[in-house]
């Protein structure tokens, strides 16, 4: 939110041996509606659930970066490049983030198990 | 947790200070946060931020590499600010500050979409831009 006629943007990068683990920015918010025809509403209401799933895309693709710092996954994810520009896409964006996470946290699990197993045995 | 980011009051007076010279110091610190970063406020202050300020582990309040005026719109309309910190130990961080060169007076705020899990060695890059004619 820009209040007094200022605005705030920033951007962070955490990096790890100079190797980028992940990287996010400012994203414009869809600022106060204007008008006060339906369809003027309409678009707004559009504009801000817009807004709500693109941060919730990057909060989720944040955290799966952050939690697997050396793992080889999508540079999309560490960039926050190519992100997705509309509700669709960002809702299928984050169905497949949340898959991957479990996908990836599974596959990391079943080989300490088997230590464990073996180290038991 | 969602982004967030806002010019506080302080920082506003701090400016008005500023701009009639009276006694007042220009944008010089940067600081991280760590803790909740539920939304930044108009409201916080440097003694009251929107999270908890770092105290240890490098991440505490420092001079920014470099402060500078850039331009958006017109020439010279914004301040920024670039710092990289280095880690000395874990931390999550989950925002970030600036500040006057007093460390008294908090300029501007910014919570992050998702919390950053610093290592030793760490570095995490950080920039804030305030621009004076927002659109």
């Amino acid at each position: 939110m820009n209040k007094a006629g200022l605005k705030v943007e920033w951007g962070v990068a955490h990096k790890r041996g100079g190797i980028l683990i992940s990287r996010q920015a400012y994203i414009e918010s869809p600022g106060a509606i204007d008008c006060v025809r339906v369809t003027c509403l309409v678009k707004y209401i559009v504009k801000s659930l817009k807004y709500v799933f693109i941060l919730l895309y990057h909060r989720y693709r944040t955290e799966y970066a952050e939690m697997y710092p050396m793992l080889n996954i999508p540079w999309k994810y560490r960039t926050g490049e190519n992100y997705p520009e509309n509700i669709k896409d960002a809702i299928w964006e984050i169905v497949k983030l949340r898959t991957r996470r479990i996908i990836t946290w599974l596959s990391h699990k079943r080989p300490q198990m088997k230590v464990m197993e073996n180290s038991e045995s | 947790m969602a982004q967030s980011q806002t010019t506080t009051n302080e920082g506003y007076g701090e400016l008005g200070k500023l701009v009639a010279g009276e006694a007042a110091s220009k944008v010089t610190s940067v600081v991280c946060y760590e803790d909740a970063c539920a939304a930044a406020s108009e409201a916080s202050t440097y003694a009251s931020p929107a999270a908890t300020k770092i105290t240890d582990s490098g991440l505490s309040i420092a001079d920014a590499d470099t402060v500078v005026s850039a331009q958006t719109t017109v020439a010279a309309d914004t301040v920024q600010l670039d710092h990289q910190f280095t880690a000395s130990g874990t931390k999550t961080v989950t925002g970030f500050g600036v500040c006057n060169d007093e460390n008294d007076v908090l300029y501007a705020e910014c919570c992050f979409n998702a919390g950053i899990a610093m290592e030793s060695s760490d570095t995490l890059d950080v920039q804030m831009k305030i621009q004076f004619k927002a659109d």
